[in-house]
């Protein structure tokens, strides 16, 4: 669990941009402990963009802890920490002075798992992202969630499977930034 | 294979669920004895008049415990307005900040204490703390009397539904940036909602039965009253003056306002069951 065995991914490995493409996100020496147990040692690579970047490996190797650390959801986790740099927009996203909440609103998430949230509407939950941080417009809300829906090939009216719940929280997550 | 083991299996299952049974049997017996015992008896004077009049003077049969079924819902009302939101609070803190805090565990220890307290010493802490200072009986003095006991039933239910409520749920809205006080409110409080409402209702229904805190806080009132200032009557408190006093027409109506009572706990769980039900499973 501590290290994987090949921790420095090839910068462009799965990217759809050309090599000339800008760095968007670009991690350096960035290490995380979950107590203290160090799961990611000194990781540094660069995510150019815009592009599709894959990141592969066996299961338990870091991946998902990785991602987490650039939107600043490791910290979330109780008796974790990180070191290192992730540069976005000429800015550290670990800087303590950034305020978390603010990194996730601009890099959004999508899990692994879907978790819909249990007591809302397909409509609540698509909307979550905007509604709870304070959009209030009916207009531009109903007018994205039928962005987000026709994104999906979904009339108003469904049941998601597990797969379009995905797809949902996707969309969601997408929506999430209407600045 | 031991055919004859296969046999003796089966017979001490069979006696096993037997006894299970006649277990389920012996619990239901006093059950359905009181509510049959207490219908019965409380039927004669089950009538309009009982709930439209106030008590009336021995030999006179028109009296009734109007004011204090209106007494009992002054009570409940004070008393929720002190515990529920303290409790529910509280219960949001120990699951989301105390954690395992020293503090977030004195809060804990002293919540369960408090719930293990005798409501008596609880009504004479009210009666010390208000009534004293106030220097009389008043339904504000129940009702926070009610109210403390409220307070720790709700904290451990809410503490419990909000830390049921799964991790993922709370990672997603965060990862929405959804600022965390608004995760908490919006998202995991929302999804344990149909549990800690069950939590309320049912200490609600509680301390709706509860005497021994009123009898020296709200005391007891024959009259019309509203006033919060007032001593304020109660079915629990009159069904007690009622049921000591040498008056069959009393006792009648003893068995009435108990019938009363019960049917209000009975109808505040229904309630509870129903809602929970109809608004479909989230959490609790």
């Amino acid at each position: 669990m501590t290290q994987p065995p090949e921790p420095q991914l090839p910068p462009q490995s799965a990217t759809v941009a050309g090599p000339e493409a800008k760095k968007q996100i670009e991690v350096r020496g960035y290490s995380a402990w979950f107590g203290a147990k160090q799961v990611l040692k000194d990781v540094s690579l660069a995510f150019p963009g815009p592009g599709v970047t894959a990141i592969i490996g066996p299961s338990g190797c870091g991946k998902s802890t990785l991602l987490r650390g650039i939107n600043r959801m490791h910290e979330t986790v109780p008796g974790a920490r990180s070191a290192g740099e992730i540069l976005f927009q000429g800015k550290n996203l670990l800087d303590r002075r950034l305020d978390a909440v603010q990194v996730r609103r601009s890099i959004g998430m999508v899990f692994q798992k879907p978790s819909p949230f249990p007591t809302m509407t397909v409509r609540e939950n698509v909307l979550a992202g905007l509604r709870l941080n304070g959009v209030r417009d009916q207009a531009k809300l109903q007018e994205k969630l039928e962005w987000a829906l026709r994104k999906t090939n979904r009339a108003p009216r469904w049941t998601p499977s597990p797969p379009q719940r995905w797809r949902n929280s996707c969309w969601s997550c997408s929506i999430r930034s209407p600045w | 294979m031991n055919f004859d083991t296969a046999s003796r299996r089966r017979l001490v299952d069979q006696v096993m669920v037997a006894l299970c049974w006649a277990a389920v049997a012996l619990a239901a017996i006093p059950l359905v004895a009181v509510l049959y015992y207490v219908a019965s008896q409380g039927i004669h004077r089950f009538d309009l008049n009982f709930f439209t009049h106030v008590p009336a003077p021995v030999g006179d049969a028109s009296g009734g415990m109007a004011n204090s079924l209106v007494g009992t819902l002054e009570l409940v009302l004070i008393a929720s307005v002190v515990g529920i939101p303290v409790g529910i609070l509280a219960g949001i803190y120990l699951a989301e900040f105390g954690k395992a805090g020293k503090f977030a565990w004195a809060v804990r220890f002293t919540a369960d204490v408090l719930s293990g307290v005798p409501s008596i010493v609880t009504g004479i802490a009210a009666y010390t703390l208000i009534v004293r200072p106030m220097h009389h009986f008043s339904a504000w003095a129940g009702g926070v009397a009610l109210g403390t006991m409220m307070i720790p039933m709700i904290t451990r239910t809410t503490e419990e539904l909000v830390k049921m409520v799964p991790r993922s749920v709370r990672e997603s809205a965060l990862a929405l940036g959804i600022p965390e006080w608004k995760t908490i409110l919006g998202v995991v409080v929302t999804t344990a909602r149909n549990g800690i409402l069950m939590g309320v209702l049912l200490s609600l229904s509680r301390i709706a039965g509860e005497t021994a805190p009123l009898l020296f806080t709200a005391f007891n009132n024959n009259f019309w009253s509203t006033s919060p200032n007032q001593p304020t009557a109660s079915l629990t408190v009159q069904i007690f003056t009622y049921a000591i006093s040498p008056f069959d027409d009393w006792h009648d109506q003893a068995w009435t306002g108990a019938l009363t009572l019960l049917l209000l706990v009975v109808g505040v769980n229904l309630m509870a069951r129903i809602f929970v039900k109809r608004t479909g499973r989230a959490v609790g």
